[in-house]
């Protein structure tokens, strides 16, 4: 099978002939269908009237300035959030190079990891790249946070491995980030299965979000993460948590401020605003109430903390750092929004579990 | 009667910024907020300002250098390479613990006084203050470039942590911290005070510091110490903080026009603090609903200030 791997076009136009289909929930990429050929086209995230890869997958012909890949049987794949998509459509046995193993949480993987010599290329957020290249790898999925970061993969993309980058973190709504599943289920031959394991999900979550919307509890108040140095970053309006929270039944306190980003406020910002919040949820990397004090004693004046309101998602946290936070509940947000109303509302959760993600901060 | 009048001014303009530092948004004193968050903030910039104008101070003498300040000469990058190995020592997930967060002042200390000790060790070799100067500013870029590379093989939350204390912050210090920070700036301030007559006495050169009295090695020891350790402190304690050591014995200097020691010391900590509560009000006020980083707001006003002092000398 012929994976071919097209640069922006010059006309930052779409290949022609192509029927696209517009994801549900994503604004970032598109997948395409044209005869034997398919086409996945994912946006530019800093301009997103442009494209910043599209992607050819056929053997008819090889559009001008793509790279071919011919096989794609061992994949680099430089996150866990992309492990845990693949370890869902049962590929994870392609995965010959990642950043850190320790940080994918899947079982799965975790098994492959350790019955397979799969090549370790990072340490910390550092990749080396020549140890990415010894591994052999058809293909590299990865990401950038900036333009300098995406000029790094140039060197592999020299060597003539195709690096696709996947920006799913830049997603504002949790649907749309796990829908990227149905990119990694049309690289990986899955797509059947992709789009049942996201139908599945995308019901699960409307139906809790329907739920609580037609039940319209009373609004608990609710912020998160915590201080590093006095600066506290918080979420913005339109963020993922944001919109996580509102589908939740939650009223988040900064839930006016424009943007998808982030907003850094100093703590005393944040404590007038939300002391008398109900809820706290993800204080960093605390799994104690005297974890958070030692921070800044002034946390334990939060009204949260004293009524036992402060839950973090550290349940899945293994003691090497990993946490299925940062793989398993991407793919699976309605998991996530399931914990949060049972956080929240644990009278209208249908099927009463516990969290799978969240615990409440131990005294 | 002008140098009263000026310090008199300078003292009205710290106390405005103070009343304005606390009262912004409208902070009833009767608040929990003003307790537990603003009084201690608004005291820490002003100590922190003092502070590091007198090491500043301290330091442009010691090095004959008007660029001379806790940047320069290795203090503050010692600081932050020390907290930079501190934070990396610790695995993901175990941030905010109490060693954390007592230990990166801790460290900020221990990191500023290890590089001025290693100063004091090359002085002791080679003993003119250029090579002080010179040394100190290899040591920070030594330092700079062993603080990138722990960056590239940490973690991204070992980053944020790190990055975060690098912007610099009064809201950090807790009001448990106060008496070590004012402790710590007071008594090298006083310290460094009774040095006042041997620093015009070192200022021409070292022929005549010794001619005056003045043990210069021993002089330099103390001094190095001094300034280092209230510059370390405040650096462990709030992040580095920018362009305050450097500026304001300048801002004194022009507005004493005098080089003498004992006329510059209380312009220049007011000077010092002056410039931390401007900044701290700045960071938290000039945009609503958003917190500006300390450190960027004391370079905004401490560059084009320095160009313009540098500019009017020729």
């Amino acid at each position: 099978m012929l994976i071919t791997a097209c640069s922006k076009q010059a006309d930052n136009g779409l290949p022609d002939g192509v029927q696209w289909q517009t994801p549900q929930y994503s604004r970032m990429f598109l997948l395409g269908v044209n005869g034997k050929d398919s086409f996945i086209a994912l946006k530019n995230p800093s301009d997103t009237s442009q494209w910043l890869q599209i992607i050819h997958w056929g053997s008819n012909t090889t559009p001008k300035n793509c790279i071919s890949v011919q096989k794609r049987n061992r994949i680099a794949c430089m996150t866990a959030v992309f492990s845990g998509m693949m370890e869902v459509l049962q590929t994870e046995t392609l995965i010959c190079c990642t950043d850190n193993t320790k940080f994918h949480t899947g079982p799965k993987c975790q098994k492959w990891f350790s019955k397979s010599k799969v090549t370790e290329a990072g340490k910390g957020v550092s990749i080396d790249m020549e140890t990415l290249l010894k591994s052999n790898p058809d293909l590299v999925l990865t990401y950038y946070i900036d333009n300098k970061g995406r000029e790094e993969w140039n060197g592999i993309n020299r060597n003539g491995i195709p690096v696709i980058f996947l920006q799913n973190y830049l997603e504002t709504h949790p649907l749309a980030r796990a829908e990227w599943l149905k990119v990694f289920g049309w690289l990986l031959g899955k797509t059947d299965e992709a789009e049942t394991f996201f139908s599945m999900v995308r019901e699960h979550y409307e139906s809790l979000a329907a739920n609580i919307k037609e039940s319209n509890p009373e609004k608990p108040t609710v912020f998160c993460n915590a201080p590093y140095s006095g600066n506290w970053d918080l979420p913005a309006g339109e963020s993922y948590m944001a919109a996580m929270f509102a589908d939740a039944g939650a009223d988040y306190l900064w839930k006016d401020v424009k943007g998808a980003g982030k907003i850094t406020l100093d703590i005393e910002k944040v404590y007038q605003k939300a002391r008398n919040a109900d809820f706290w949820i993800n204080p960093g990397g605390c799994r104690t109430a005297d974890c958070l004090t030692q921070i800044d004693r002034r946390l334990e004046l939060f009204d949260a903390g004293k009524t036992g309101g402060i839950f973090n998602a550290t349940k899945t946290q293994n003691p090497q750092g990993g946490n299925a936070w940062w793989d398993y509940a991407v793919v699976r947000p309605d998991l996530v929004l399931r914990d949060l109303i049972q956080i929240f509302h644990p009278d209208l959760v249908p099927e009463q579990q516990e969290t799978i993600f969240f615990e409440a901060l131990k005294d | 009667m002008r140098n009263i009048g000026i310090i008199l001014s300078l003292s009205a303009l710290c106390i405005l910024l103070v009343w304005l530092d606390l009262t912004a948004g409208e902070m009833p004193l009767n608040n929990p907020v003003f307790y537990n968050f603003r009084l201690p903030r608004v005291i820490s910039a002003a100590v922190a300002g003092v502070g590091l104008a007198i090491s500043g101070l301290a330091m442009q003498t010691l090095f004959r250098n008007p660029l001379a300040g806790p940047f320069l000469t290795g203090a503050t990058p010692g600081a932050s390479f020390a907290v930079a190995v501190f934070l990396m020592a610790f695995p993901v997930g175990f941030t905010g613990s109490l060693l954390q967060s007592a230990g990166i002042a801790v460290v900020g200390i221990a990191g500023s006084l290890l590089v001025l000790l290693l100063q004091l060790f090359i002085q002791r070799r080679h003993g003119h203050a250029f090579t002080l100067l010179l040394s100190g500013v290899l040591l920070g870029y030594l330092l700079g470039a062993g603080t990138e590379i722990l960056q590239g093989l940490a973690q991204a939350e070992q980053i944020k942590s790190f990055v975060m204390w690098g912007l610099g912050s009064f809201d950090r210090v807790q009001p448990e911290d106060i008496p070590i920070l004012l402790g710590v700036v007071t008594v090298s301030s006083v310290l460094l005070w009774f040095a006042r007559f041997s620093m015009d006495a070192y200022l021409p050169g070292d022929a005549y510091a010794t001619s005056a009295g003045v043990n210069v090695s021993l002089f330099r020891k103390k001094t190095v110490i001094l300034a280092g350790l209230a510059a370390g402190t405040i650096t462990g304690f709030c992040g580095p903080i920018g362009f305050v050591g450097m500026i304001a014995p300048h801002f004194a200097r022009g507005l004493m026009k005098s080089n003498n020691h004992a006329v510059l010391w209380i312009p220049t900590l007011l000077c010092g603090m002056a410039l931390c509560l401007l900044a701290d009000l700045l960071a938290h006020h000039l945009v609503s609903d958003m917190t500006l980083p300390t450190n960027a707001i004391c370079a905004i006003i401490g560059a084009p200030a320095l160009l313009w002092i540098i500019l009017r000398k020729g």
